[in-house]
């Protein structure tokens, strides 16, 4: 049949049959065919994570390096300094004077302590410092004259 | 085979007792029609099987949803021209050529099909039609072969009728100038 459209175009000989074949009952299969893949669609499928081997062998590669370097930094003696390490260092850094550092390694409670308020009202203290003055010769009136 | 209306088909659909026979019967009605549509467009048999599985499989999914605004024919018609447009899209990709030589490659592949059972006029013409643009193949085919309204062409390839009629008639041109030439 000609529609209005078409009736510019000579198709006089052209069909409009379709030239297109199906393989046999192929039709008559379709139906049963996707019904079966709606079915297989519908099943729940199991969630199972799947690693590569790769991916596998990176990762226990990165757990034994982890485990390895974190035992070693918790139980490795090396990362205390030894007092001498301390005083070179600081001495070299001239943060203070030598004697300084020996007293500091020697009384560090003093030190972490020296707040003056507590000194001062400390009377054996006080004579701790008299006696120092006496055993050095120092009179009070060399004192007053420095002052 | 009788006949189903939509109506019916979707209200079976909607009882899980009878979903899966008002799907069969929706696949029965329209299992045709679908198939030589995507065929006139891949050529191939296996391909437009393989697209026409998509086609129920999207449609069995969608069909909850389905509102009644346009009929389940030109909604499955609109399904099938989608997954023949991305097919010939994702082949022209994969084989990185230009559009008119996988157009060529049909053509070519056509004259060895043991599934073509058109004489050589035929063969002519589908030819003639494969050198059409995308668009307009598919308007050429759903005019000329399926007889369809302009006003049903619009719903299924978004397009509206004044453009649809201009596509159709440079097709004819085209198809015209070719089997003259040849």
């Amino acid at each position: 049949m000609k529609t209005e459209e078409t009736s510019e175009f000579d198709f006089e000989g052209m069909p409009k049959e379709n030239p297109f074949a199906v393989p046999a009952g192929y039709f008559d299969r379709f139906p049963a065919n996707i019904a079966e893949r709606i079915h297989e669609e519908n099943k729940v499928k199991p969630r199972i994570l799947f690693l590569r081997p790769s991916t596998l062998a990176a990762a226990a590669v990165f757990l034994i390096i982890a485990g390895v370097l974190g035992y070693r930094y918790f139980t490795d003696s090396t990362n205390e300094l030894t007092n001498e390490e301390i005083s070179t260092y600081v001495y070299q850094e001239g943060i203070i004077d030598e004697v300084e550092v020996d007293e500091l390694i020697e009384n560090p409670h003093f030190a972490l302590n020296s707040d003056t308020t507590t000194y001062q009202n400390s009377d054996t203290e006080k004579t701790e410092i008299q006696n120092y003055l006496l055993e050095e010769g120092i009179e009070d009136s060399d004192i007053i004259n420095e002052l | 085979m009788e006949e189903h209306s939509d109506r019916e088909i979707l209200e079976l659909f909607a009882q899980p007792a009878s979903r899966n026979r008002a799907f069969n019967i929706l696949v029965l009605q329209h299992q045709q029609r679908l198939y030589f549509h995507i065929r006139k467009m891949v050529i191939n048999h296996d391909d437009a099987d393989d697209l026409l599985q998509n086609v129920f499989i999207k449609a069995y999914k969608a069909l909850d949803n389905f509102r009644e605004d346009s009929k389940i024919y030109t909604w499955l018609y609109k399904i099938a021209t989608n997954e023949c447009i991305t097919f010939l899209k994702s082949k022209k990709k994969r084989f990185t050529i230009p559009m008119v030589d996988v157009e060529y490659q049909l053509a070519q592949n056509l004259e060895t099909d043991v599934y073509f059972s058109g004489d050589r006029i035929q063969m002519k013409l589908q030819q003639a039609i494969l050198t059409l643009p995308e668009k307009q193949r598919l308007v050429f085919n759903l005019k000329y072969f399926e007889e369809m309204k302009y006003e049903e062409m619009s719903e299924i390839l978004g397009t509206s009728v004044g453009a649809l009629k201009a596509s159709f008639h440079h097709a004819v041109k085209k198809i015209e100038e070719f089997i003259k030439r040849d």
